[in-house]
C-alpha cells in the first residue's frame, strides 16, 4: 500500500502540468470551501468575542420587568425586592462554574447627576463592592483603588475609567480633583482601565449599538454611598464572573434562581432577576451569519464535483494511455484486485494532494479576506482535516470507474496495443 | 511433464461467425526442453502462446501445467499460476518507464508478497546472472535494446518459473543484440531452464532443441534436431 502510494506520487510528479490541472477543481473547490468556513468561524468568533467583550466571561443578573430591565431612575423601588446580602453573594459566588460575584447599583445617561464645575457628565454612575473591579477585569491604572477604610467611614472618594477621565478631565490628571455628584462633592482617588484592552470593532452604526452601546465612561463610588446619590436599599445589579465563556449561561441562569428565592413579589407582577444572556444574542446573530454562508459552502461544493468528474477523465485517459502496461502486469501475475487498488490508490492520492493544496490555498485566500475586508477568520482543524478526507472520497469514488476499467482489461487485448 | 495439450482447439467469434484459429493441437513439453514454435503470422502462434501462458481460454481441449489441469480455474488463481510457473519475454521489453531494473526484475515478487530486502537482494541476483550486474539502477532509457530485453528475461526468470515463455524475444533487436539474448537463452536452458520460443524465424528456431512448425492453426512437423 505504502508503496503504490509512492508510485502514486512519482507519478503525479512525473505528469506534473496534467496533474495540477486534473486537481484544479478539487483545489478551487476545497480553497473556496476552507475559506468560506475559516470566515464564518471568524465572523462568529467575532460576534461571540465582542458581545462578551475582552473575555472575562462576564454574565450580568439583573431585575427584570418582563424582558426589559427594571430602570431604578424612573421608577419607585418595586415592593418585595430586598437587597441581596453578603451571605447570598457568597452563595452566587459559589455557584458551579462561576468564580466571583460583585453586587452594584448604576444610574445611565442621566443629566444632571454628575458635575465638574460646570461641566456635566452623562456616563454611568455606580455604586460597587469590592469586587467589581476584580470580577469585571479592572486594574487601577492611577491612584488607588476602595480600601475598606473608604466603605465603613463613608468616605466621598470616586474612582473614573479612562473613557471617563478622558472626558471630564482631557489631558489633565485627575487625581485629587473633585467631582460633583448630586451636589455632594467627591474626591477622585484613582483611575483603572481594563486588564486586557479590548477594542470592538465598529464600521456601521448597528455595530455600534450591538457591541458599544454605552460607552461613555463610568464613575465610580463605594456602594455605602448610594443612599446619598440615589436611594436607600436599593436592589442591586450581580456581576457574575464565570470560568469559561461556555458556563455563562448555566451560571446566570442558576444564580437568577438563588436570588429569585427571596424575593416576595405578587405573583402576577411578573418582576424577577434574569441573566442578561450575552451568549445567547451571539448565538442568533451567529444564527444569521451561517445561514447566508452554508449556501455558498453548497455552491463551492458544485465545484468539487465537476473536479471530481474532471479526476474521473483523466483516471479513463491513464488507463487507456497505460494499457500496455496493464496487459504486461497481468501477464506477469497482478491479480484483478492488485489494478483496481493501484488506480484507486492513484486517483485517491491525486485528490487528496488537491484537497491538501487546497486547504492551504484556501486557508490564505481566507487571510487576504481578512485583511481586506477587515474581518477575522479562524482556522477550523475539524474543518481541514474533513476537507483532506473529503477529497480523498472524491478520488475514490470517481476513480472506481477507471479502476474497475483497468481492473476488468483483457490481457491479451492489452498486450496486442501499442 | 512440465506441459501438456491435448486436442485444444480455439475459435474466435466473428460476427456471427465462428472462425477457427487452432486446430486439435497437442503439445508436450518436458522438463528442460527447449521447443521453437514457429510459423508465419496469422498462423495462431500468438493464439497457441497466450493458452500456453494463461492468459486465454480454448474453446475445448485439455492444459495441464506442471500436472495441474488449468480447466475452470478462476482469474485469480491464473493469475498466481502465471506468476509461479511461467516467465513471460515479450518482443518489446515491455518495462515500466518510471522504474530502474532492479524495481523493474522484482516487480514479479511483489505479487507474490515477498518482503522488499528480499525482493530487491533476488532480483540483482537474477541482474547480475544475465550479465547487467552494473545497470541496476538504470531506468530503461537508459538502457540499449538488447540490455532491456535482458531485464526483461531476468523478470521473466526471477520467480524461478516452470517455463520460459518467449515470443519473438529478438524481432525489435539488431543482429549483434539479438545474438547476445539467444545466446542468455542458450545458456539459461544449459542451467536447466525450460523454454518455449515463439518466433517466425527459422533462424532462431535453429537455436532449440525440438522444432514445430504451425501453419494454419495446426501443428504440422514435430521433432528434435
Amino acid at each position: 500500500m505504502i508503496e503504490n502510494i509512492g508510485l502514486s506520487i512519482q507519478g503525479i510528479w512525473n505528469h506534473k502540468l496534467r496533474s495540477l490541472l486534473t486537481m484544479l477543481g478539487i483545489i478551487i473547490g476545497i480553497a473556496s470551501i476552507i475559506a468560506i468556513v475559516s470566515t464564518i468561524k471568524g465572523t462568529n468568533e467575532q460576534i461571540k468575542q465582542q458581545l462578551i467583550g475582552a473575555g472575562n466571561n462576564v454574565v450580568t443578573v439583573q431585575l427584570s420587568q418582563g424582558d426589559s430591565p427594571f430602570e431604578m431612575q424612573y421608577t419607585a423601588k418595586p415592593d418585595g425586592v430586598p437587597v441581596i446580602s453578603e451571605d447570598t453573594r457568597t452563595r452566587l459566588a459559589q455557584v458551579d462554574g462561576a468564580v466571583d460575584a460583585s453586587l452594584y447599583t448604576q444610574r445611565t445617561y442621566v443629566d444632571g447627576l454628575i458635575y465638574c464645575g460646570n461641566t456635566g457628565f452623562s456616563g454611568t454612575l455606580r455604586g460597587i463592592d469590592s469586587h467589581y473591579f476584580g470580577v469585571n477585569g479592572y486594574n487601577v491604572y492611577l491612584g488607588r483603588g476602595f480600601s475598606q477604610q473608604d466603605y465603613d467611614s463613608y468616605k466621598k472618594v470616586a474612582i473614573l475609567d479612562q473613557s471617563a477621565a478622558g472626558s471630564i478631565f482631557p489631558g489633565q490628571n485627575p487625581l485629587g480633583k473633585v467631582i460633583e455628584i448630586k451636589q455632594e462633592p467627591f474626591t477622585i482617588i484613582g483611575v483603572v482601565a481594563l486588564s486586557s484592552t479590548y477594542e470592538p470593532k465598529v464600521e456601521t452604526l448597528e455595530d455600534y449599538y450591538t457591541y458599544v452601546g454605552n460607552d461613555s465612561g463610568a464613575v465610580y463610588i463605594p456602594s455605602a454611598q448610594w443612599p446619598l446619590v440615589a436611594q436607600f436599599d436599593e436592589p442591586q445589579i450581580v456581576d457574575i464572573q464565570a470560568a469559561t465563556t461556555d458556563d455563562m449561561t448555566v451560571v446566570g441562569k442558576d444564580a437568577a434562581e438563588i436570588i429569585n428565592a427571596n424575593l416576595t413579589v405578587k405573583q402576577d407582577s411578573n418582576i424577577a432577576y434574569k441573566s442578561n444572556d450575552v451568549l445567547e444574542r451571539a448565538r442568533n446573530l451567529q444564527q444569521l451569519a451561517n445561514a447566508t454562508n452554508q449556501q455558498l459552502v453548497w455552491i463551492a461544493s458544485i465545484s468539487l464535483l465537476v473536479g471530481g468528474i474532471g479526476v474521473m477523465n483523466i483516471m479513463l485517459v491513464t488507463v487507456t494511455e497505460r494499457t500496455r502496461e496493464i496487459g504486461l502486469k497481468k501477464a506477469i501475475g497482478a491479480r484483478r484486485s492488485r489494478i483496481l487498488w493501484q488506480f484507486l490508490t492513484e486517483a485517491a492520492v491525486l485528490t487528496s494532494l488537491g484537497g491538501i493544496i487546497g486547504v492551504l490555498t484556501g486557508i490564505g485566500l481566507a487571510q487576504i479576506v481578512s485583511r481586506v475586508s477587515g474581518s477575522p477568520t479562524a482556522i477550523s482543524v475539524p474543518a481541514t482535516a474533513l476537507a483532506v478526507v473529503f477529497s480523498m472520497l472524491i478520488g475514490i469514488v470517481f476513480g472506481l470507474m477507471p479502476a474497475v476499467k483497468a481492473a476488468n482489461l483483457n490481457p491479451i487485448e492489452a498486450l496486442r496495443r501499442e | 511433464m512440465v506441459l501438456e495439450l491435448r486436442d485444444i482447439c480455439k475459435d474466435y467469434a466473428r460476427g456471427k461467425m465462428k472462425v477457427p484459429v487452432l486446430h486439435h493441437i497437442d503439445l508436450s513439453v518436458e522438463e528442460g526442453e527447449y521447443v521453437a514454435i514457429m510459423g508465419p503470422s496469422g498462423s495462431g502462434k500468438t493464439t497457441l502462446m497466450n493458452l500456453i501462458g494463461c492468459l486465454d481460454v480454448p474453446t475445448s481441449g485439455k492444459r495441464i501445467l506442471r500436472g495441474e489441469d488449468l480447466d475452470g480455474l478462476s482469474d485469480d488463481r491464473l493469475a498466481d499460476l502465471r506468476n509461479r510457473e511461467i516467465g513471460f519475454v515479450f518482443q518489446a521489453a515491455d518495462l515500466l518507464p518510471g522504474m530502474t531494473a532492479l524495481e523493474n526484475v522484482a516487480l514479479p515478487l511483489t505479487y507474490r508478497g515477498v518482503k522488499k530486502k528480499e525482493r530487491l537482494q533476488r532480483a540483482k541476483e537474477m541482474l547480475e546472472r544475465v550479465g547487467l550486474g552494473d545497470r541496476l539502477d538504470h531506468k530503461p532509457n537508459q538502457l540499449s535494446g538488447g540490455q532491456c530485453q535482458r531485464v526483461a528475461i531476468a523478470r521473466a526468470m526471477v520467480g524461478n518459473p516452470s517455463l520460459l515463455l518467449a515470443d519473438e524475444p529478438t524481432g525489435a533487436l539488431d543482429t549483434q543484440s539479438g545474438e547476445q539474448v539467444m545466446e542468455l537463452f542458450h545458456h539459461l536452458n544449459q542451467e536447466g531452464v525450460t523454454i518455449i520460443m515463439i518466433t517466425h524465424s527459422s533462424e532462431v528456431a535453429a537455436c532449440a532443441q525440438k522444432t514445430y512448425l504451425i501453419r494454419d492453426g495446426r501443428i504440422q512437423t514435430g521433432g528434435s534436431r
